[in-house]
């Protein structure tokens, strides 16, 4: 054994990791050489010194859990620890964002309309597409309702004129029957005024007559 | 359970498994850091970030008996990404020349500021005097101590964890105690008071 191969036959003798032959060697060669064994007391002593650093605790508990939930934590815990201000700066935009999601989401129009796939998606409403069956039907409905609507017209519009002429029939009747009471009290008048002259004439006659029968009375040879 | 059952089970879909790995390797994982990087609430970072990093790329693992090895190749990484973020913040210097330990070294480490070698020799003290000199050996070096003296770990699988061969390992090891006893001897710390604790 040479001094010179000593220093990793040492560590290794030092650690007990030697076999049990070349212990034996390394406590021969010991005995024999000063400077080895002077190595290796230093080396024992220095390995004796570190050993007087005892291992400490961390301090500290590690548990590991699911990374999802260690996210959530870990965010959940950044939440607490900012400002007010700083929520409000972080959760604005995520409001905002929101809004825009459902807005979309409510707004989400997918159609398969003859074969022919659609997808529409907006923040507002979609204009109502009509299909060509739909429009069919709402033409003919609307026609229907027209044709309705316009009977009804007609219905009022007879309604009303039979109306009209009933209520100008009845003032005409009525003119007409004011005008023949007009006329026949008219007429009594002027059946009235004519007896009137009439029995003044019969008067003015029978009186000629009596005059006349007097005088023919007051001379009887009358000749 | 082995480490490979339970990581088999997490594949499955138990989280719980995961957990378990956890409370099996948080107490280690963290020493190991703390060790290397030298200041608990890094260390205490790390540790999590290295198990969010497990958690999330455990199913790139091609052999799950070796989750060990794995855990510490992905710790070492994050300890190694940190001491570059770091290193233009002049939190600490290390050495560039493995193995020339100047006086240098220990001037950063036991600077000013720091307590007084007469104050440093109660159990605590020596774990801070402990602590500043690892952080003055090489990262090769220092890994090496760590995984050897602290988490017991084989010259093969310290090996496996560097992809280095095993005599790389060994011969880093003993440059690096040889170091750390030069650095301990150099200091203004007093070494009698040091060596006669053990």
């Amino acid at each position: 054994m040479k001094c010179n191969e000593m220093p990793e036959i040492l560590v290794t003798y030092l650690y007990d990791e030697s076999t049990q032959e070349e212990a034996k060697k390394v406590r021969a060669h010991l005995k024999t050489c000063s400077r080895c064994r002077k190595s290796f007391e230093e080396l024992k002593q220095t390995s004796g010194l570190l050993s007087r650093w005892e291992d400490q605790s961390p301090g500290i508990s590690l548990v590991f859990v699911n990374e999802p939930f260690a996210r959530w934590k870990s965010w959940k815990e950044h939440w607490n620890s900012i400002g007010w201000t700083r929520r409000l700066s972080l959760a604005l935009p995520v409001l905002a964002v929101c809004v825009l999601l459902v807005l979309s989401a409510l707004n989400f129009q997918a159609r398969l309309d003859n074969g022919r796939f659609e997808i529409g998606l907006s923040l507002w409403p979609h204009p109502q597409g009509v299909s060509s069956e739909d429009l069919q039907s709402l033409l003919v409905d609307f026609r229907r309702e027209t044709l309705q609507l316009t009977s009804q017209l007609l219905d009022e519009r007879e309604f009303r004129q039979n109306q009209a002429v009933t209520s100008q029939l009845v003032r005409f009747a009525q003119d007409i029957e004011r005008q023949r009471v007009h006329d026949l009290m008219l007429v009594g008048q002027g059946l009235e005024g004519l007896q009137f002259s009439t029995e003044k004439r019969l008067d003015q006659t029978s009186e000629v007559l009596r005059r006349m029968i007097q005088l023919a009375n007051f001379n009887p040879d009358g000749r | 359970m082995t480490d490979g059952a339970l990581v088999k089970r997490y594949l499955n879909g138990e989280t719980q498994a995961f957990n378990t790995l956890v409370w099996r390797y948080e107490k280690p994982l963290y020493n190991f850091i703390l060790r290397n990087m030298g200041n608990e609430d890094t260390a205490r970072d790390l540790c999590q970030t290295a198990f969010i990093r497990m958690f999330r790329q455990l199913k790139r693992l091609r052999d799950p008996e070796k989750f060990a090895p794995w855990m510490y190749r992905i710790a070492l990484n994050l300890c190694r990404d940190e001491f570059k973020k770091k290193k233009n913040k002049k939190f600490f210097y290390l050495d560039e020349n493995p193995g020339d330990h100047s006086a240098n070294t220990m001037t950063n480490i036991a600077d000013e500021n720091t307590p007084s070698p007469e104050d440093l020799c109660h159990q605590e003290q020596i774990t801070e005097i402990l602590k500043r000199s690892l952080l003055g050996l090489p990262e090769e070096q220092r890994v090496v101590i760590i995984m050897k003296q602290y988490q017991g770990l084989k010259f093969t699988e310290i090996a496996d964890i560097l992809e280095t061969p095993v005599n790389t390992v060994k011969s880093r090891l003993y440059s690096g105690l040889r170091g750390l006893r030069q650095i301990l001897e150099e200091s203004r710390f007093n070494k009698e008071v040091l060596f006669h604790e053990m």
